[in-house]
């Protein structure tokens, strides 16, 4: 369901029309613009007795509709209460290992949305995994604004938060697809000094000047700091992972050092290419992607909802063609009545994973979940 | 260029990989740090270390020491050679893929699907697994050799992490050891110095070695300046030098350990300021270097306490040798130690108690055992109580010569050591005896108290009860024992009756005793009422220390009371429910009798044949009867229900009497009988009581006398029995000589129904209601009524009654002969009525009845109607039904009356009703009705009625008319005598009158509607003599009523208001004659 704006009394109402019980949870997708106090929407729906978590992002996906504003609700039974994970920039390797919340690991798919602007979330995605994996698929992304200022973004039943990450495991099998598009440019190159999101140093050289003579060369633009931004998005940055898509990073922006600083951590010393992609492989990858989430069901896919992750630079970088890749997606979707429209987010930041490999966070990818 | 790119790729990651081993000495983060970044760059799916539990490695035993990610973990154990372990005793490394026969051997971890294990050997630590789905045919030899450097050096570092691990953990333990050491120490030196002994130490040579805070504080030497001294020379004064080498001396010759040959030494002391003071000393080897560590306490107090222990028993012998208790102490040996004079005087030893002292115990009993009256007794229980070493306490022994002793026995032990024993001995013979008397007292008091049938409970001041007796428990439902130290009130009470309580145990603390009733839960919660006789209780020295109540069990009482209650309430509901019946009974059937009856008064007037009278009158006989049956029973529920009210009104008896014999008298002119009545005439004032129920007794009996009388005569006698001022006493007589009543039928005459014969009832016909009422109505006017008869000779009907005395002579009440020329006057003609009536059948009698007296009418249907045609049209009088929908008849008449504009404000108004209620007459009256008529209505009633009402319109007419005729409205001949026929003087008294008068009357009428009834008298008082001077002798006998009617406690005043508002209509219409008065007098010259 979809509110076109996002004020108490549409939410609250569309929440109320949907009659969740209390082993239901309530999926709350907001866009940014025009967005209603999240305390006094919080204080309202827990009057309600609802059980719910959600985001602010910088756009939501609804049908074949790419909005800045409005709210997706959406219902699910619960396999267990939404849980928050604090403080993920403080986490410690094994922080999240024992937690008494979760003693119970159902099986079902855990849906996350994080401060997308967080540092550390590695280790809470290590954590996590530690905790569910055995037991859960994981489908995600990173809230947040289209700013790129880290503030309050996720929210559930006891606040609204940053630097946190809010998880419900709901009642549902999920099939995913994961593609970003992009292909190797230049490299690899050794990111000899990060800090977190940062890479300092490439190849032991500023991690400027090692990026800029392969982009200008390629796209005949010379780099400033204040072009960095539009240039960069075509020329992300992917971490090595042998017999797997790269793991991409998306360079933000640069600061006075000459420092490249990315969405998503970028461990130290880590093998990695400076990528390239254009509309037409990135659409491509789209396609894959929901031929992916069909790989078990044949085609048209008879989903519950099929829920979408894509990423605001991706789709800033698609831009008037971003809804191409919805339609890509459509598609191959069966599509009978409203809960069957794909709904999604753009996101800072894509999580998927089936629990066979590392939970990873990527960028400028796009994650398909089909519920079934 | 795409293998240098390879090239180029692997070996960046091997450089990650090698760096990713090492930042951290934490083996468990290291191996994170490791396999995380192997795990994500070469996507595997988990990996795990394993490590030997020795330091060598074992192919026989391996345990998990880490696992990535940590839910793939499921063993965590290996052991038995198994394959793996086999495997690497001989390799460094080697790669299972799942086509491999051994692969399933080598799963440990969850979620193991198709794909490769790759195992490195970590030296002698352990082992690395890791696991590929992406390498369906194992990990290829080139990686493994790859992976083989970076998988050494994290062999290496996790060595050196385990190594530091080690060392952490040993200097962890050593500095913990050395921590437990310093502690061990310092909480030594805690002791020492909190010890409160001075603890001092001193080597061979005698020198102080040890000083603690005690010894600081104890001789004043600070530890620096006491320390390395010699020990004697600082703390022993010289003269004592000699003592102390002696102890020493002593200490240093007996062999001895640490611990065991602690000795103590008094010996005194000498302070830095020269104070000596005594010191227990006890001294303690410790080592060879050591000469002794000597103990330090100050005993200055001990001594001093020694003082008074010693003052303390002397005190205490003293104290026991003059006690009233014989005491005998025996010492362990069974001697006598100590004895006080009391012990003499019970045993009748005539020496001194020290001389008993050392005498054997045993023999001094046996002495004395002939003292006693069961001397073989006293000797056995006194040697069964040494036997057993118990204390035997209040043993009463009796004596040979009467008296009762009693003994108490206490063995003496000090430290577990028996060390003797006290035999006290007390003589309580009196308080025996007294006890005995209080107990037979107190036996006798609680047998009284437990078998008596009342409850009893006892509770102190806080309501807390300290007893309650059998009858108690079993009134609530208690066990004694259950009640007894609970609260009273929170037990039984609900809190309604909580602050009964509260004050009354306010009162008994007030030395007050009270009797009440309260409800009380029972233990099953059943509410019970108890009547309470509640009293305070005192102690022996007369204070009030709680209070004690006998209580009553009233529950079936109230439950008696509730249920009589409730019955009356259905008795009453049920009595209400008949009177509302008859009363509508009443109104439906009189309303159809009245048509009956006023219709053959029309078919009178239309002069009948002989034949279609005498079915007239057999018609109008019967209605009459029914009527009458309807009035007995009628009365008969109002008497039932104790509703008959009496009325207190003056009248004139004989005239009542008259009356109604000559009614009878026209009854029974076919009869060949003779009525008289005789009043006597000692009753000369007019008498006050109620005169319509005087006449329905005469009416009933003299109505039996003419029926059973059909020969002979029948007299009613009134006699004065006595008199005073207020009140006369008077015996009715009703004779006839009728059938009489046999003897045996006396009795039952004034029964229900009970007619003397059931043939009379054939005969006569009758209800048999008319005597019962008849007794009833003279029983309720406070008299008595018998009847003496003879059968066949007649009988005499005798009842007595007591009447008010009015103090007004009968001759002069002319108002009684008014009503007389009433009965003979007519109405005048061309009079206006107004009927307000609803029935169709009672308007057409009425008409009838109006148009022959050829008087004209206007009829309105209803009260609303009614309000309408007097606003518009003046009547002569009004005819008020009173039951009517929308306005009833007294609604209608109060608007009347109450309304200045309304032309008929003043005009009588008659009330007609079928309902014969005297509270309907009284709402009649106070609406403002001048007159009040019961249908059916004869036509004479009505007449009377209507005469009464409007006399004043009448008569002026003919004062006018025949001036010369003496006028009781107005005669001006007294004016005209008094002033010599000066018309001018009566013209200026005519004057005043005009002037002052109707202002009076409005302030009249103003009085009585405040029921301001002193005013009213006051004004009526002031209007008489101006009324007697111009003769108006009607309006001046009506004040002087009026006076005497508001005068009286009550007043009466529906009957006064009535009075006064005839007289303001009366004089109101006299104003006018006398402006023509004036006139014709002041033309007509003198």
């Amino acid at each position: 369901m979809l509110t076109k704006n996002s004020t108490i009394s549409l939410i609250l109402q569309g929440v109320e029309s949907l009659h969740p019980s209390r082993e239901e949870v309530i999926l709350l997708l907001l866009a940014e613009n025009n967005l209603p106090d999240i305390a006094s929407l919080i204080d309202a729906l827990n009057s309600k007795n609802i059980v719910f978590f959600g985001g602010v992002f910088p756009g939501i996906i609804h049908g074949d509709n790419l909005l800045s504003e409005g709210c997706i609700i959406k219902k699910f039974k619960a396999l267990t209460p939404p849980f928050c994970v604090s403080d993920i920039a403080d986490l410690q390797f094994n922080g999240l290992y024992e937690n008494p919340n979760l003693n119970i690991i159902p099986n079902g798919t855990a849906v996350i949305l994080m401060d997308g602007l967080t540092p550390n979330i590695y280790r809470f995605l290590d954590g996590l995994n530690d905790l569910l994996g055995a037991e859960c698929n994981f489908i995600g992304g990173g809230a947040g604004f289209n700013s790129f200022v880290q503030q309050s973004c996720v929210f559930y039943n006891d606040g609204f938060k940053s630097d946190a990450a809010v998880v419900c495991i709901i009642d549902q099998q999920v099939h995913l697809g994961v593609r970003h598009g992009w292909e190797r440019l230049s490299g690899p190159y050794v990111a000899t000094e990060t800090d977190g999101n940062t890479i300092v140093q490439l190849n032991w050289q500023t991690a400027l000047d090692v990026y800029r003579d392969v982009v200008e060369k390629d796209s005949g633009v010379a780099l400033d700091a204040n072009n960095f931004a539009g240039i960069a998005q075509g020329y992300p940055l992917g971490i090595l992972r042998e017999k797997e898509d790269l793991i991409v990073r998306d360079p933000l922006a640069i600061d006075e050092n000459g420092a490249i600083i990315c969405i998503g951590d970028v461990p130290q010393n880590v093998p990695l290419y400076i990528l390239k992609g254009d509309a037409n492989t990135l659409l491509e990858a789209a396609g894959a992607a929901i031929n992916d989430c069909g790989k078990k069901t044949g085609f048209p896919i008879v989903a519950n909802g099929t829920f979408v992750v894509d990423c605001i630079t991706r789709a800033r970088f698609l831009d008037h063609q971003f809804s191409q890749e919805i339609a890509i997606i459509r598609e191959k979707l069966l599509i009978e009545h409203e809960e069957q429209e794909p709904f999604g987010i753009l996101s800072l930041g894509e999580i998927s994973s089936y629990g066979e490999t590392l939970l990873e966070l990527f960028n400028k990818t796009i994650v398909i979940g089909t519920l079934h | 260029m795409p293998e240098k790119n390879q090239i180029i790729q692997d070996v960046s990651l091997l450089y990650e990989l090698s760096l990713s081993v090492g930042n951290t000495l934490d083996p468990e983060e290291n191996c994170y740090n490791f396999l995380r970044t192997l795990i994500s760059r070469k996507s595997l799916n988990f990996g795990a270390i394993w490590l030997h539990q020795s330091p060598d490695f074992d192919p026989a035993r391996c345990n998990l020491f880490f696992v990535y990610p940590r839910f793939r973990g499921a063993e965590t154990s290996i052991s038995c050679s198994p394959y793996i372990l086999q495997e690497l005793s001989t390799k460094s490394y080697f790669s299972v893929s799942s086509k491999s026969p051994h692969f399933d051997e080598i799963i440990h971890e969850k979620k193991v699907g198709k794909g490769a294990y790759a195992i490195f050997r970590l030296g002698n630590l352990g082992f690395l697994k890791l696991f590929a789905s992406n390498r369906p045919n194992g990990f290829p030899e080139i990686e493994m050799a790859q992976l083989k450097q970076v998988v050494d050096k994290l062999k290496i570092s996790l060595t050196g992490c385990f190594a530091h691990l080690q060392l952490k953990t040993e200097t962890k333990n050593r500095i913990y050891a050395q921590k437990a050491l310093e502690e061990s120490e310092n909480k030594l030196r805690r002791i020492i110095d909190s010890s409160l002994d001075a603890v001092i130490s001193i080597d061979n040579q005698g020198n102080t070695i040890e000083w603690n805070a005690q010894a600081e504080k104890m001789f004043g030497y600070a530890r620096a300046e006491a320390m390395c001294k010699n020990l004697e020379a600082l703390i022993i004064p010289t003269r004592y030098s000699a003592l102390y080498q002696e102890a020493l001396r002593e200490h240093l010759h007996v062999p001895h350990d640490t611990t065991a040959s602690n000795k103590r030494y008094e010996i005194n002391c000498i302070r830095k300021n020269q104070t000596i003071f005594p010191a227990e000393l006890s001294i303690a080897t410790d080592n060879n270097h050591t000469l002794f560590v000597g103990f330090f306490k100050d005993i200055t107090e001990q001594q001093k306490a020694r003082k008074e222990i010693e003052q303390a028993r002397n005190l205490m012998e003293t104290m026991i040798a003059n006690l009233q208790t014989g005491i005998l102490l025996e010492d362990s040996s069974g001697r006598i130690a100590l004895a006080n004079k009391s012990f003499c005087d019970i045993f009748s030893i005539t020496f001194e108690p020290q001389k008993l002292i050392g005498l054997d115990c045993k023999m001094a009993a046996e002495q004395s055992k002939n003292l006693f009256q069961d001397p073989d007794s006293f000797i056995q229980s006194t040697h069964d109580a040494i036997k057993n070493g118990m204390i035997v306490e209040n043993e009463v022994l009796n004596m040979a010569d009467g008296r009762i002793i009693e003994r108490n026995f206490i063995p003496l032990f000090a430290r577990h050591k028996f060390e003797g024993q006290l035999w006290q001995y007390r003589d309580i013979t009196e308080r025996e005896h007294n006890q005995k008397a209080i107990l037979e007292s107190e036996e006798k008091y609680r047998g009284v108290l437990e078998n008596m049938a009342l409850g009893l409970l006892e509770v102190d001041l806080e309501d807390t009860i300290l007893r309650a007796n059998n009858a108690f428990c079993q009134m609530v439902g208690y066990e004694p024992a259950e009640l007894i130290g609970i609260n009273a009130g929170n037990q039984f009470l609900t809190d309604s009756y909580k602050k009964i309580i509260s004050e009354r145990l306010d009162e008994r603390k007030m030395d007050q005793a009270s009797v009440y009733e309260i409800q009380m839960k029972r233990k099953n919660g059943e509410l019970i009422w108890g009547l309470i006789s509640g009293a305070p209780v005192k102690n022996s020295q007369g204070q009030i220390v709680g209070s004690i109540g006998i209580q009553f069990d009233l529950t079936d009482r109230k439950k008696l009371e509730n249920e009589l209650a409730e019955a009356k309430m259905i008795a009453d509901r049920a009595r209400l429910a008949e009177r509302q019946f008859l009363t509508h009974m009443s109104h439906e059937i009189r309303t159809p009798i009245n048509a009956v009856i006023g219709m053959t008064h029309l078919l009178d007037e239309t002069k009948p044949n002989t034949v279609q009278k005498d079915y007239l009158n057999s018609l109008r006989f019967s209605a009459d009867s029914l009527l009458g049956i309807i009035d007995n029973i009628l009365d008969l529920s109002k008497i039932d229900a104790g509703e008959v009210e009496f009325e207190q009104k003056p009248f004139d008896l004989e005239y009542l009497v008259h009356s109604l014999v000559q009614t009878i008298h026209y009854r029974i002119s076919k009869k060949d009988v003779e009525i008289s009545c005789y009043v006597d005439p000692s009753i000369e004032n007019v008498v006050i009581g109620d005169p319509t129920r005087l006449n329905q007794i005469l009416t009933n009996l003299l109505g039996n006398a003419t029926k059973f009388t059909e020969k002979g005569v029948i007299s009613v006698s009134i006699k004065l029995l006595e008199k005073s001022d207020e009140q006369y006493l008077l015996e009715v007589r009703v004779h006839d000589s009728g059938i009489g009543i046999a003897a045996d039928k006396l009795e039952t005459i004034f029964e229900y129904f009970k007619q003397a014969d059931v043939q009379i009832n054939r005969k006569f016909g009758g209800t048999g209601l008319g005597l019962t009422i008849v007794k009833q109505l003279v029983e309720m006017q406070g008299g008595s009524i018998r009847v003496e008869s003879e059968l066949g000779v007649g009988s005499d009907f005798i009842f007595s009654l007591l009447m008010g005395n009015s103090g007004i002579p009968v001759l002069n009440h002319k108002i009684l002969s008014d009503i007389d020329q009433l009965k003979s006057q007519k109405i005048k003609k061309n009079l206006h009525f107004l009927i307000v009536e609803d029935n169709l059948m009672n308007q057409k009698l009425i008409c009838k009845t109006i148009e022959t007296w050829e008087c004209t009418f206007e009829v309105a249907n209803n009260g609303l109607e009614a309000l309408e045609k007097t606003a518009a049209t003046r009547f002569d009088v009004i005819l008020m039904d009173i039951h009517m929908p929308e306005l009833d008849g007294c609604e209608t008449t109060l608007a009347i009356r109450s309304n200045m504009n309304n032309p008929n404000q003043n005009v009588p108004i008659i009330a007609l009703t079928a309902a014969a209620m005297s509270d309907e007459k009284r709402r009649a009256f106070e609406a403002g009705m001048n007159g009040f008529l019961t249908k059916p209505i004869a036509p004479k009633m009505l007449q009377e009625h209507i005469l009464r009402s409007i006399r004043e319109l009448s008569e002026p007419i003919e004062t006018i008319v025949n001036t010369s005729k003496k006028s009781s409205l107005m005669d001006l001949g007294y004016l005209m005598e008094m002033s010599n026929g000066d018309t001018h003087f009566i013209g200026t008294i005519i004057d005043a009158f005009l002037a002052e008068t109707p202002t009076a009357l409005k302030n009249l009428e103003a009085f009585v509607h405040q029921q301001n009834w002193d005013q009213v008298y006051k004004l009526a008082h002031k209007m008489k003599p101006n009324f007697a001077m111009l003769g108006m002798h009607h309006l001046q006998e009506m004040t002087a009523d009026l006076e005497l009617f508001v005068k009286k406690t009550p007043v009466i005043e529906s009957e006064s208001a009535s009075l006064a508002y005839s007289l303001i209509s009366l004089a109101e219409k006299i104003l006018p004659l006398l402006v023509q008065q004036k006139k014709q007098l002041l033309r007509t010259p003198n």
